[in-house]
């Protein structure tokens, strides 16, 4: 749904993002991740038309942002971190606004409306002055005024910003039943740990590069081979280290009290491991697999020098 | 059909428009102001009345005529210093407020972003001006006034504003902060407004003059025949609509996205003006009563010349643009269908663009000198009889201005064409080149001059020596000519070449055409290599725009 | 080490505090969590001893924030969200300004300096532009800042806002730090997932009123009756969810996708009893892990029950029929 290949942006003698190049799929919902000044803000507006490339090209659902801006418009919905409101209109009128901006004939205007303020939470806010909303108000009129169109694609640029714990699932939510309505979405954002929840697949940036790209789960995979299980016992942790040492697949055992971590590779027979156990009279009070998060990636694989 | 007529009245009531609207006349502000202004405006009228109430003897229809004149300039006041306001924050407001990216991600195009802004500041003034209407119902009180005088003032006021508001709105398109859009709007307004003074002036002049002689005036345009229609109607309407579109398409140009093409509504532009011209030019010529001076048309047909050179160098600037990728270019262009197509040459960036604005400057330079050649010589002198000598100072020596001068300007437009396209290829942005063109211009013309005015003193019989002049230079053309005007030999130089006597003329024209070829050529070849090194990857590039 | 006693603040009619009564341990790191407006700024002003209180005092080292606001400040400090730098002065001019405003002696302003620097790793920008500096640098640089006169208590007003991953992840890590060397840290933020990771209490807040304070699983147990585990066999779920239902140690069990919910029996359950049947019954055990609701979960249930007084309370006893026997 959205193809960048070879993209690079020079802003006079810095180079913002050199030779980027990934794939959207359709109904993905991708994470863009990278510290300050890393190119992230700088490629969504080129997919936005908003900037355009020094080099190299992006297509979103097929179309070239650089030979065919208007057709891009059409089918992409973007949402910058910092906009403005209009002063003097209410939450109905900006909306309306921007419905007829996009030449949505009026019969089916109110219907649209309506529809995109249900799904995010208007209803109750139609008559109330733009200017008056409150930061999460604020980002879900902007996300309305992206849905007007009915777009394809959203690109969303740090969504999240400012928001308390509740908007913030709340978006969460939002986004997962967008996704699930089939359309396919770019998200930039600093906090991994709301990114792993929500996105299937992320690309990671810095310093204009790309880094790393893909499903999460194989992004995860290839960057720690390694899973590792953590082992609550209640007694006898020297008969379960022994028990443990049994088996040759498990690897870098550690024990802290009462607590035995151990690393495996690929797919092995836990529950034989967990009847030895047993077996050997341990008392188990918790055994988890410790799933290594986006955040542990991000750390490894990126070097973090800033710009 | 409904379609139809929804799309039209998209155009009326613009997305713009609407939101404008229902926000401004939510707040208080708007109100306020206008009951200033209103209120200030009926004092004033009220003052003046009383003031000459209160005259000995006072003749009523004098004071129907003063308190009417005094509404017309307030009105005009309003139009010219207050209304532009509007318009020079609108564009350059949303981009302070950051809302202005959110406009341009939906699919309203800039002309209807531009066209939606002037309306809305168009309503505000016909607001303002409508509603003081009222007011001068106080000099109808007392006479010496008709409907006419107010259809006339008030028709006087819509055509005024409407050029204000469109540049104010242009304005707001060129500038980075909105403090600066007002002091700029302002700054440059004064020339507009004279204009627009000379321009009523031109219209209605007896009727102003009946008008301030207390006689009941009739506003006909009772041109005395086709010459003055044209003079007085036709040259200035031409002006104002040259004017509105240079405003509309320069505030469109600057809210396209960079990667739209800037140039094709330009290059048409100066096409459509060029001819515009030449026809005014001519019909001047042709029906001017008592046959115009020999003089008078040839200076005509002159000035007719530089100021489409002038405009020349303007539309040649857009072949300084920057060098484009060859990706973007292949699918861009070969895409186009229909009319489009027939446009291809004159695509930006493209080299046939360059080519193409050199023949089109050719040939509507040579397609306007022959039938302004034409008006200059009497029909029965043109064209000259083979064989016969041009005798200095005749007729026929100096109609040959008019080509020569033609010819110079179309030579010194390749030169600018070829440097264009080199610079294009030198400089990474596309300001840096624009302003090296700028340089070069400059240069070409006014070095040259200065050499030639240090030279001055070299002279023999009223008329310089050439020694030392570079040939190639335009003022040292305009020079000649205005020798030749003067009665003096039109130029006479000329330098011996192997035993032939080479005019001046030849030579500095063909100087320039060769210059500006070999610029043009250089230009091509660094465009090449730049192309294929694009295909290597953006740092390449980014050394080669360097060097 | 931090305690309020009806704590209120009041603009107006609108009650921006009501009746807060926290109470912070000497070495805790207390996560602070709440919409925007529920009073969170607030309460952190007013244990800066920068606002005044309407009604009610809050206990600061022992100290009252009434009473004695200077010896407070020589004990906390307080990091708000955002705070302007001086752009044209370097980093240890920065920080030594700030020493000789905390009253530290000339002779070990420098020696202090660099042992925050060091503390905080920016002795490599010590002689940087503060102007110069990534965002995330800067909010290091705030939090030495706040260190430089040992405080024993800090607050710190979402001290990760608007840092990129990196930068949060590094300034955790700190935080972590600090609380080790013992300092007692206030930490409000919106990130319930990092805070969850970092503060070993929690406190709610909702309009002016504190739903909840206190470990995250004990807030969790009052939401969710009893004990519960969550297991995953590789064999057979729905026979091992029977077999569990049937076992004495359990109190319920149920199914609910691949995992299984089980509610220990209040008194006699016990975790290992469970496992040791999933096992031995060989149905193949995979993950096995007492429940432990997270930050974002505990939150939203809190404060959608926020008008209620049903946390203030003790839990009510179900009603449930017995099972068994």
């Amino acid at each position: 749904m959205i193809e960048i290949r070879g993209l690079s942006k020079w802003y006079d003698q810095f180079l913002a993002v050199n030779d980027l190049s990934f794939t959207v799929k359709k109904g993905d919902i991708f994470g863009f991740i990278g510290p300050n000044g890393a190119g992230k803000t700088t490629t969504m507006k080129v997919l936005a038309t908003l900037l355009e490339p020094s080099a190299g090209n992006a297509f979103v659902a097929g179309h070239s942002v650089v030979d065919d801006p208007e057709k891009v418009r059409h089918v992409l919905g973007y949402m910058p971190d910092y906009y403005g409101v209009y002063e003097g209109l209410t939450v109905w009128e900006y909306l309306d606004f921007f419905a007829s901006a996009y030449a949505i004939p009026r019969r089916r205007r109110a219907r649209i409306l309506e529809d995109v303020m249900e799904l995010t939470d208007l209803t109750g806010l139609r008559t109330r002055m733009a200017s008056d909303l409150s930061k999460g108000m604020t980002q879900r009129l902007c996300l309305a005024k992206t849905l007007i169109h009915d777009p394809q694609v959203l690109i969303l640029d740090e969504p999240a910003s400012g928001l308390d714990p509740r908007a913030r699932i709340e978006l969460r939510i939002l986004l997962r039943e967008l996704g699930e309505m089939g359309k396919t979405i770019l998200i930039s954002s600093h906090i991994l740990t709301e990114l792993a929840d929500m996105c299937n697949a992320v690309a990671i940036l810095e310093r204009g590069t790309l880094i790393a790209s893909g499903g999460v789960d194989e992004i995860l995979r290839r960057t720690m081979p390694f899973t590792t299980m953590v082992l609550r016992v209640r007694a006898e942790v020297e008969r379960a280290k022994e028990v443990l040492g049994r088996f040759p697949f498990v690897q870098r055992m550690e024990a802290r009290e009462r607590e035995i971590s151990f690393q495996f590779q690929g797919e092995q027979d836990i529950p034989a491991l967990v009847k030895q156990l047993a077996l050997s009279d341990v008392p188990i009070v918790g055994l988890e697999e410790q799933k290594a998060d986006l955040e542990d990636v991000f750390m490894k694989i990126t070097k973090g020098e800033v710009a | 059909m409904g379609g139809l007529l929804a799309r039209a009245s998209r155009w009326v009531m613009t997305p713009i428009l609407v939101k404008e609207l229902r926000a401004t006349f939510r707040g208080w502000r708007f109100y306020a102001a206008h009951g200033v202004v209103l209120s200030l405006f009926a004092l004033i009228l009220l003052i003046t009345l009383i003031v000459w109430m209160t005259e000995p003897d006072p003749n009523p229809s004098k004071v129907g005529r003063v308190v009417f004149a005094m509404f017309a300039v307030f009105q005009a006041v309003l139009v010219v210093l207050v209304l532009p306001a509007f318009g020079c924050t609108s564009v350059v407001g949303e981009k302070e407020r950051k809302s202005f990216d959110l406009l341009l991600t939906t699919t309203l195009t800039p002309a209807e972003i531009v066209w939606g802004k002037f309306t809305a500041t168009m309503t505000y003034s016909c607001l303002f001006l409508i509603s003081t209407l009222p007011l001068v119902s106080i000099a109808f009180l007392f006479g010496g006034v008709s409907l006419v005088d107010l259809g006339f003032c008030y028709a006087y006021l819509l055509v005024s504003s409407v050029l204000l508001n469109l540049y104010a709105v242009f304005i707001s398109t060129t500038v980075k902060t909105s403090q600066r859009g007002v002091v700029i709007c302002y700054l440059f307004l004064a020339p507009l407004v004279i204009a627009l003074g000379a321009l009523g002036v031109l219209l209605a002049e007896k009727y102003l003059e009946r008008l301030l002689n207390g006689r009941a005036a009739e506003l006909t345009f009772d041109f005395e025949n086709t010459f003055e229609a044209v003079l007085r109607l036709g040259a200035p309407a031409f002006l104002y609509a040259a004017l509105l579109g240079f405003f509309f398409l320069s505030a469109t140009n600057r809210l396209k996205s960079p990667t739209a093409n800037h140039s094709t509504s330009f290059r048409i532009f100066y096409v459509l003006l060029v001819a515009g011209a030449a026809w005014i030019a001519l019909w001047l010529m042709e029906t001017s009563p008592g046959k115009m001076a020999f003089h008078d048309r040839l200076t005509l047909a002159l000035a007719y010349l530089y100021g489409i050179g002038a405009f020349g160098i303007f539309s040649q600037v857009f072949a300084a643009e920057e060098p484009v990728l060859p990706l973007r270019l292949r699918t861009q262009v070969g895409r186009m269908t229909g009319v489009r197509a027939a446009l291809r040459p004159m695509m930006p960036g493209s080299v046939n663009g360059a080519v193409f604005c050199v023949l089109v400057n050719g040939l509507v330079l040579a397609a306007s000198v022959l039938p302004l050649w034409y008006g200059v010589l009497a029909p029965e002198s043109f064209p000259a009889p083979p064989g016969v000598h041009a005798e200095p100072g005749s007729a026929h020596e100096l109609a040959r201005a008019v080509p020569f001068t033609a010819a110079c300007i179309f030579a010194f437009l390749c030169l600018l064409s070829g440097a264009g396209v080199l610079f294009s290829t030198m400089f990474r942005r596309t300001s840096t080149a624009k302003g090296m063109l700028g340089l070069l211009l400059l240069a070409v013309l006014l070095v040259p001059l200065i050499a030639w005015l240090v030279v001055v003193q070299d002279m023999e019989d009223g008329v310089p020596k050439p020694y030392g002049i570079a040939v190639t230079n335009l003022p040292m053309a305009l020079v000649t000519v205005w020798f030749g005007l003067e009665q003096k030999p039109i130029v006479p130089f000329a330098f011996n070449l192997h035993g032939r006597s080479i005019p001046y003329s030849a030579a500095f024209c063909g100087a320039h055409v060769a210059l500006g070829l070999g610029l043009f050529l250089w230009g091509m070849l660094r465009r090449r290599r730049l192309v294929q090194r694009a295909e290597l990857g953006p740092t390449a590039l980014a050394e080669g725009a360097k060097g | 080490m931090i305690e309020t006693t009806n704590l209120t603040k009041r603009y107006g009619p609108m009650r921006a505090l009501d009746g807060l009564c926290l109470k912070v341990e000497k070495g805790d790191i207390f996560g602070f969590i709440g919409p925007n407006g529920a009073g969170k700024t607030t309460t952190i002003r007013i244990l800066a001893t920068l606002l005044g209180a309407t009604s009610g005092d809050a206990l600061v080292c022992g100290y009252s924030v009434r009473r004695h606001p200077k010896d407070i400040r020589r004990m906390i400090g307080y990091m708000p969200d955002s705070f302007g730098v001086y752009e044209e002065m370097r980093v240890d001019e920065y920080l030594e300004f700030f020493a000789a405003a905390h009253g530290i002696a000339r002779g070990s302003r420098t020696k202090v300096v660099s042992d925050i620097l060091a503390l905080v790793d920016l002795g490599h920008k010590r002689e940087s532009l503060i102007g110069q500096l990534s965002r995330g640098t800067q909010q290091r640089l705030g939090l030495a800042r706040v260190l430089l006169h040992d405080p024993q208590v800090l607050l710190l007003d979402e001290p990760a806002s608007g840092l990129d991953p990196r930068a949060r992840i590094e300034i955790r890590e700190l935080i972590r730090e600090l609380g080790r060397m013992g300092k007692t840290i206030l930490i409000s933020s919106h990130i319930l997932p990092e805070l969850g990771d970092l503060c070993n209490r929690v406190g709610i807040l909702e309009r002016g009123k504190l739903l909840h304070q206190g470990t995250l699983s004990e807030v969790a147990s009052r939401l969710r009756e009893g004990r519960w585990v969550q297991a995953r066999v590789a064999r057979d779920p729905e026979r091992a969810v029977a077999a569990l239902s049937a076992s004495a140690e359990v109190q319920e069990a149920r199914l609910e996708g691949d995992m299984i919910s089980v509610r220990l029996r209040d008194g006699t359950g016990s975790v290992a009893g469970v496992s040791d049947l999933l096992v031995r019954e060989g149905f193949g055990l995979l993950h096995f892990q007492e429940e432990e609701m997270d930050l974002e979960q505990v939150f939203l249930r809190v404060t959608r029950r926020a008008g209620t007084a049903a946390l203030r309370a003790k839990p009510p006893q179900p009603e449930r029929p017995e099972r068994g026997s």
